[in-house]
């Protein structure tokens, strides 16, 4: 546990210096929601009814950019190699990295919530408890996934291209879930309404969190 | 002005066994179809330092990279101190490494990448043997982002970070690359004296110079094959430059 955390603390000290991923992601999705509102607002139906998909899409792109730039970070001066010579598990390795993932599309989640309350659907806000379960379980099983596939592609010249080609398709069911999820939380379902799609995400994940501890060794090996 | 003073490595006194603290049995090496490495056999006893000479793309820091265990051989057997460092990671813990790449995290001061490394690697006070080995290299701004640091600097502490946990074995490529000349003699002084303790030491270089500070024996690697050992007791630096290419034309003749 010691070595998740100090290696998960290196990632979110790094980011709170520098907020090279946060901004950046920030920026992508508060334009992404801006457009997708003025999009949803020529509709006869309103934007409401958009909001869930408008929450997620926001999410998937501005989170995807971020977790290609997590693992170049990695890659620069090879200081996951540093790492890896140290006498440390690689599923520590994937849990930290993961952990620090989770909690930056946590943090991007709370930032597109707050941009879609103010411009497109005041109900975001006043919902916004209720969606927090099904959203940060979504962050998890999103990390899980982009963790492992980013240290995969995160070696190859065009890894900002491929990483959103194999991370999207994978994680469609999570991202799926969630958004069923948070379209009863904006309908003002109480809690319990939810424990089916809750049920299926917290399974989701913990299915890709195992999947990646186990086969993050594999994908680091040269 | 400062000085490298030499700590006993930690587990030192359990590498000085029968066994040797680093040993390569017929490895083998290929990236695709090209074969990097053919049948390589070496053996480090405690103590020792053996220099790896060769031209640019010899294939040295693959060699190192494998004994490092950050390459998986595609064949033949690695052994740290009589363990293997894949399937005993704990192994990787005796090992000591510098590459091409300082492996530092750039956002993170000299000092921050120490104390993570120096806790990554189990040891008990990571602040205090973080600034031990800002200390040993002398490391000068240690508080600014690695990615700040001039060439020179960041060498040192990726030297510092190989040495955080003061290890028994020292894989080194190319170590005195970007140092000044004050650096390399004092980091010379230092392998010397880290050798008399009972250290082991792997030296990849293309200066036969650099081989004669830290190694008592010397190999050639051509074309993925050793030639050697050549004992490197009282030779000077024209002799071994003279037997550097002889066993380098050898190696491509065979």
């Amino acid at each position: 546990m010691r070595t998740i955390a100090l290696l998960a603390w290196k990632d979110l000290v790094i980011e709170a210096r520098t907020r090279e991923l946060m901004s950046s992601m920030s920026l992508v999705a508060f334009l992404t929601v801006v457009i997708l509102g003025l999009a949803a607002q020529a509709s006869p139906r309103g934007a409401g009814a958009m909001t869930p998909a408008i929450l997620w899409v926001t999410v998937a792109f501005g989170a995807t950019l971020g977790l290609a730039r997590s693992h170049a970070i990695e890659q620069e001066r090879q200081a996951l190699q540093g790492v890896l010579l140290a006498p440390v598990g690689r599923g520590e390795v994937f849990l930290a990295k993961c952990l620090a993932n989770a909690v930056l599309v946590a943090a991007l989640q709370a930032v597109v919530v707050l941009a879609t309350a103010v411009f497109v659907d005041p109900l975001a806000g006043r919902h916004a408890g209720a969606m927090a379960v099904p959203l940060v379980l979504g962050a998890v099983g999103f990390a899980a996934v982009g963790t492992l596939l980013g240290a995969m592609t995160a070696a190859t010249r065009l890894r900002e291209v491929l990483l959103p080609i194999v991370l999207l398709p994978v994680v469609l069911p999570v991202i799926l879930v969630s958004l069923a999820a948070v379209a009863r939380a904006l309908d003002g379902a109480p809690f319990g309404a939810l424990a089916g799609p809750l049920k299926l995400l917290a399974a989701y994940d913990l299915l890709f969190v195992v999947l990646g501890t186990w086969l993050f060794e594999y994908v680091v090996a040269e | 002005m400062y000085s490298y003073r030499v700590m006993l490595p930690d587990a030192v006194a359990s590498a000085a066994g029968p066994c040797p603290a680093v040993s390569a049995v017929d490895v083998w090496k290929s990236y695709g179809r090209d074969r990097v490495l053919r049948g390589i056999g070496i053996e480090v006893p405690p103590g020792s330092g053996i220099a790896i000479l060769g031209p640019n793309g010899a294939g040295k820091s693959t060699l190192l990279r494998v004994l490092a265990a950050l390459l998986r051989p595609v064949r033949g057997a690695v052994r740290i101190r009589g363990r293997d460092p894949w399937a005993d990671p704990a192994a990787r813990g005796s090992i000591g490494f510098v590459g091409h790449e300082p492996m530092l995290y750039g956002g993170l001061s000299a000092l921050e990448n120490l104390r993570l490394f120096a806790a990554l690697y189990g040891v008990e006070d990571p602040r205090a043997r973080a600034a031990w080995a800002c200390d040993l290299v002398g490391l000068a701004r240690r508080d600014d982002p690695v990615r700040v640091l001039s060439r020179g600097l960041v060498q040192r502490a990726a030297l510092a970070r190989a040495l955080v946990h003061r290890p028994p074995v020292l894989l080194l490529d190319e170590p005195f690359a970007g140092l000044d000349l004050d650096a390399a003699a004092r980091f010379a002084d230092y392998l010397r004296t880290f050798r008399s303790r009972g250290g082991a030491l792997v030296l990849a270089t293309h200066h036969a110079a650099e081989a004669l500070r830290g190694a008592d024996v010397a190999y050639v690697l051509v074309d993925g094959r050793l030639t050697g050992p050549q004992p490197l007791v009282r030779m000077d630096v024209a002799a071994l430059e003279g037997w550097y290419r002889s066993a380098g034309r050898t190696g491509r003749a065979r």
